[in-house]
């Protein structure tokens, strides 16, 4: 599934045209883009090419607005469609991008309602109520041909007005204001506001004041004018799953001209960066807004921090010979509900457990832990751990290099995972000729697939007796080489067994191929080295009697023993794991924070343990 | 947009078509029903002829007309048998701002093909607008306006923007299947015939062949080689119609989605399935029977196109489509008076 970005440009930002190499940047990475457009300069372009005036209201603020006359909307769609909309398809032409182009009114991809009639003062200084104003608010995304449009083109650009949904002429809408709507409504991962200021200023006088994060209800004290409006997205769009940042100028990439807005506040600040992680989309695929984040967060901790290759984030402190590694993941499954702290005691949000609880965890104790000079303490925060590529933890395998390992997941802040199962999964095939099912003797392509089944199993079970087994899945198809059924047998290995071993032992059954799917080893420490000591001794230190655990799915640590099988290697982090992958993850302030006391002590543990290992 | 109701005569409201024109437009809050005819059934009302409007309001007691007594009104729509207009068209028209006919007679131009298909028409003098409600742009201040076959208009949304965008070779073979409605109250077909059964209509020499070929020319500039067989399914109503294409040389499967995206994302009345998953969402009848809306969908592996198209024949590929282009001639919001929902299960 590919990231969705709905990034708002000013006509100005449109005009200086960097924009468009930006966005195509994000298409490059695998990203949807949906682009909304500003028209401010293309309707005073159109007007200035048509000889005519634009007429104004003024408020009762004394602020001035454009007067959107029914008569004068006509004009503005004329604007959009003949100055602004072809200015974005020709940028990413150049780029070689395909962009489909159009006013949200068209065919209601975006419609709403229309605004009460407006306060106004009169020329002759009274007040009016002017009747005839054709603007209003988004309230209906037309999601089907949206979802259509973004599958089939590099990036889809929408511009105001929007279709009335009480019918009648088009509403001239702000281009911030429907940006934010289509955020929500199409459950997007990031919404970008790029303005022409370094985000929003806290002294519009002053281009360095730039505002880092805010809170729903405190961007208005600093907004004027046009700005206002960009605030009011902003804290709309909160309502809905992005992050959502205001980005300039007129760009998107200068992460010290980006003012955040964070859906939750955290109730004290040793939870600031777990309620901002979990607040950051990063889907697998899309863990890139979060390690630019986390890279930004470590700059201004003073350690060092870089996005390697594979998009990991690796942060690192000390050069030393002795190197404990944390290893997190940054990706989540799939989610499209807002962070929330329930009541300043549970963060509920997707990822909180698993694993950015054990991941901001790691961030905290490479902060705040004293790194012997002679040690080095490292944290990557793994892309892609939550679908079978791994990416993350393969680059991690064949490119970095560490005495000991800890692999944040979550296990519960009392437990320590000493080890994982290993996954064998097989793809069993049984063929027979076609027509002869009702024959004397014959066995269909089921009876033959389930007696192969039933061989394989004795076969892997004599060789592992405590692996767990199951048939995942099956069917059957005819074929020009008869009918065939298939099934998906999967085994979870203890540690020790050795893969090679039970491959070997799979038999050779006539009329059954095996593929092999996935051959990953389990691993599992002893209680004795160094690095359970260290645990063992910190949980000792906080009162807690640990339980040790071996785990029966699988982790990043699988991907690594598959090279590192003499590296010690435990797993560590908060939440109760029962709550992964559910709609009911939330992870508890006083389970992040034992957690947190736990590895600091344990991580400082280790340092004193293996001083002089190297010596 | 009109300030006062459009007065309507429904020339041939006895018939399937006609009833269910009579059904949508009955409850349309910019038109009034003056006159409806029906030479067979003059004097007998709507409710007895057509048993599912027997409970209406208003329309269930008015009696149907001979076309002689026709009176003045703004527009009449033609839902008589093909081959029927032509003998009445002076009358219908002496007495009728406008006219849209929804039979065959006036779809066609190719004065060989005309005399083939619609032999009645032949030497009629006044020009017809084919007016498709999606593609065609312009009306102007014609009077004579001819919409097109169901059959058709169903293979032309599937086939439009394949050759819009000039992406499939010119051979091109559809497929299309019709519910029994199609041919109308006076089929020979014979309901324990009908039932149960799934037959060929008619492998060649389908009169919509012909008007598919004219409308896909005339509207992308692009002259289809057609082959189109008909069908006859065991439904009352409904046409799928599935089109078979190859693709040009060098066009990928993704210029094939951002074709049929881009063609009807302003179009209220034409649903892409843009991502089907399962065999339900690809388009079917059951999602379409009682809506003015047509399903399309377009499927590509390797270089074969597989373009598919569902819709209701009474109401998108008659009736409804009448009302369709009814409120677009005459300024009235598209939308209005049509459902946009099916009946199911």
């Amino acid at each position: 599934m590919k990231p969705l970005y709905v990034v708002k440009v000013g006509s100005s930002t449109l005009a200086k045209g960097t924009i468009f190499a930006e966005i195509g940047q994000l298409v490059e990475k695998g990203a949807s883009v949906l682009m909304v457009a500003g028209g401010a300069a293309g309707i005073d372009a159109h007007y200035a090419a048509i000889g005519r005036e634009q007429p104004t209201l003024t408020l009762k603020s004394g602020d001035t607005v454009r007067h959107c006359t029914s008569t004068e909307i006509d004009h503005i769609v004329s604007a959009y469609r003949l100055v602004t909309l072809p200015q974005v398809e020709a940028g990413f032409s150049q780029l070689g991008l395909s962009a489909y182009t159009s006013i949200a009114a068209q065919g209601n991809l975006v419609s709403g309602k229309a605004n009460k009639p407006l306060r106004t003062i009169g020329t002759n200084g009274r007040p009016r109520l002017e009747r005839d104003h054709r603007v209003g608010v988004p309230a209906h995304v037309d999601l089907d041909r949206l979802r259509a449009l973004l599958g089939a083109f590099d990036v889809v650009c929408l511009s105001a007005p929007i279709a009335d949904t009480a019918s009648g002429s088009p509403l001239n809408a702000d281009a911030d204001v429907i940006a934010a709507a289509l955020a929500v409504a199409t459950k997007a991962d990031h919404l970008r506001l790029v303005t022409g200021t370094a985000g929003l200023l806290a002294d519009p006088n002053d281009p360095q004041s730039t505002l880092p994060h805010l809170y729903a209800g405190e961007g208005a004290e600093f907004a004027g004018g046009r700005m206002k409006q960009k605030v009011r997205a902003a804290e709309m769009a909160l309502s809905g799953s992005a992050d959502v940042a205001i980005t300039g100028p007129d760009t998107l990439s200068q992460e010290s001209g980006w003012t955040r807005f964070w859906p939750a506040r955290e109730p004290a600040d040793d939870l600031q960066l777990l309620t901002r992680a979990a607040a950051i989309p990063s889907v697998s695929g899309d863990e890139r807004e979060l390690a630019l984040y986390l890279r930004q967060w470590c700059t201004e901790a003073g350690i060092d921090a870089q996005i390697d290759p594979a998009g990991n984030l690796v942060a690192t402190k000390g050069n030393g010979p002795r190197s404990l590694l944390l290893m997190g993941h940054m990706d989540t499954v799939p989610f499209h509900w807002p962070t929330v702290w329930e009541k300043d005691l549970h963060l509920f949000g997707r990822g909180t457990v698993d694993a950015k609880g054990s991941l901001v965890n790691f961030m905290h104790v490479l902060r705040d832990v004293e790194v012997p000079a002679d040690a080095q303490l490292r944290v990557v925060g793994a892309v892609e751990e939550e679908i079978s590529s791994s990416k993350g933890a393969f680059y991690v395998r064949d490119h970095y290099r560490a005495d000991a390992v800890v692999i944040g997941e979550p296990s519960g802040s009392e437990k320590l995972t000493l080890g994982y199962f290993g996954l064998f999964k097989l793809r069993v095939t049984a063929t027979v000729a076609s027509g002869h099912s009702a024959g004397k003797d014959a066995v269909s392509a089921p009876d033959a697939l389930a007696t192969s089944l039933s061989h394989i199993r004795s076969a892997v079970l004599a060789e592992a007796p405590e692996a767990l087994h199951a048939v995942i899945d099956h069917w059957t198809i005819k074929s020009s080489n008869g009918d065939e059924a298939t099934g998906i047998l999967n085994f979870r290995l203890p540690p020790g067994v050795d893969v090679d071993v039970v491959t070997k032992a799979i038999p050779h059954i006539p009329g059954t191929s095996v593929a092999i799917l996935r051959a990953t080893p389990g691993f599992s420490n002893g209680r004795s080295g160094p690095l359970a000591k260290a645990f063992t001794k910190a949980f000792r230190a906080n009162d807690i009697r640990p339980r040790y655990v071996v785990k029966k799915g699988t982790a990043d640590m699988n991907t690594l023993a598959t090279t590192w099988a003499d590296v010690p290697m435990l797993a560590y982090g908060p939440g109760d794991a029962t709550l992964d992958h559910t709609n009911e993850e939330r992870i508890g302030a006083d389970e992040f924070r034992t957690a947190n006391s736990v590895l600091s002590t344990a991580v400082a543990n280790w340092f004193t343990l293996t001083r002089g290992d190297n010596s | 947009m009109v300030d006062h109701k459009i007065t309507v005569a429904i020339i041939g409201a006895s018939g399937y078509t006609g009833g269910e024109l009579v059904r949508l437009l009955a409850d349309h809050p910019s038109v009034h029903i003056e006159f409806l005819s029906g030479e067979r059934n003059a004097s007998a009302t709507v409710g007895s002829v057509h048993p599912w409007l027997r409970n209406h309001p208003r329309v269930a007691k008015m009696r149907f007309r001979p076309i002689a007594q026709m009176p003045e009104v703004d527009i009449a729509f033609g839902c008589l048998p093909t081959g029927a207009l032509p003998k009445y068209l002076s009358h219908v028209s002496s007495r009728a701002k406008r006219i849209i006919n929804l039979a065959g007679d006036f779809r066609l131009r190719d004065p060989e093909e005309l005399r083939n298909h619609y032999p009645d028409s032949a030497e009629v003098a006044e020009k017809f607008t084919y007016f498709v409600p999606e593609l065609s742009t312009e009306v102007g201040e014609g009077r004579f306006i001819n919409l097109p076959g169901c059959m058709a208009v169903a293979s032309i949304y599937a086939l439009y923007p394949l050759f819009a965008n000039e992406l499939v070779q010119p051979r091109v073979v559809v497929d299309a299947k019709t519910g029994s409605s199609g041919g109308g109250r006076g089929t020979s077909d014979h309901p324990a015939e009908r039932a149960g059964n799934f037959r060929v209509h008619k492998p060649h020499g389908h009169r919509h062949s012909p008007e598919v070929r004219q409308a896909i020319t005339d509207f992308t500039g692009q002259i289809p080689q057609l082959q189109f067989s008909t069908y006859s399914l065991d439904v009352p109503r409904g046409i799928l119609v599935t089109g078979y294409a190859q693709l040009r040389e060098g066009v990928s499967a993704l210029e094939v989605k951002r074709a049929f995206a881009a063609a009807y994302v302003g179009q209220p009345f034409v649903r892409l399935r843009s991502a089907p998953k399962k065999p339900q969402d690809f388009p079917m009848l059951k999602a379409v029977i009682g809506s003015n809306l047509a399903e399309v969908s377009v499927n590509v592996r390797a270089d074969e196109v597989v373009a598919v198209c569902a819709i209701d024949n009474l109401v998108k590929g008659a009736a409804g489509q009448a009302v369709q282009a009814m409120n677009l001639i005459t300024g009235i919001e598209e939308t209005q008076g049509l459902p946009t929902t099916a009946v199911g299960p």
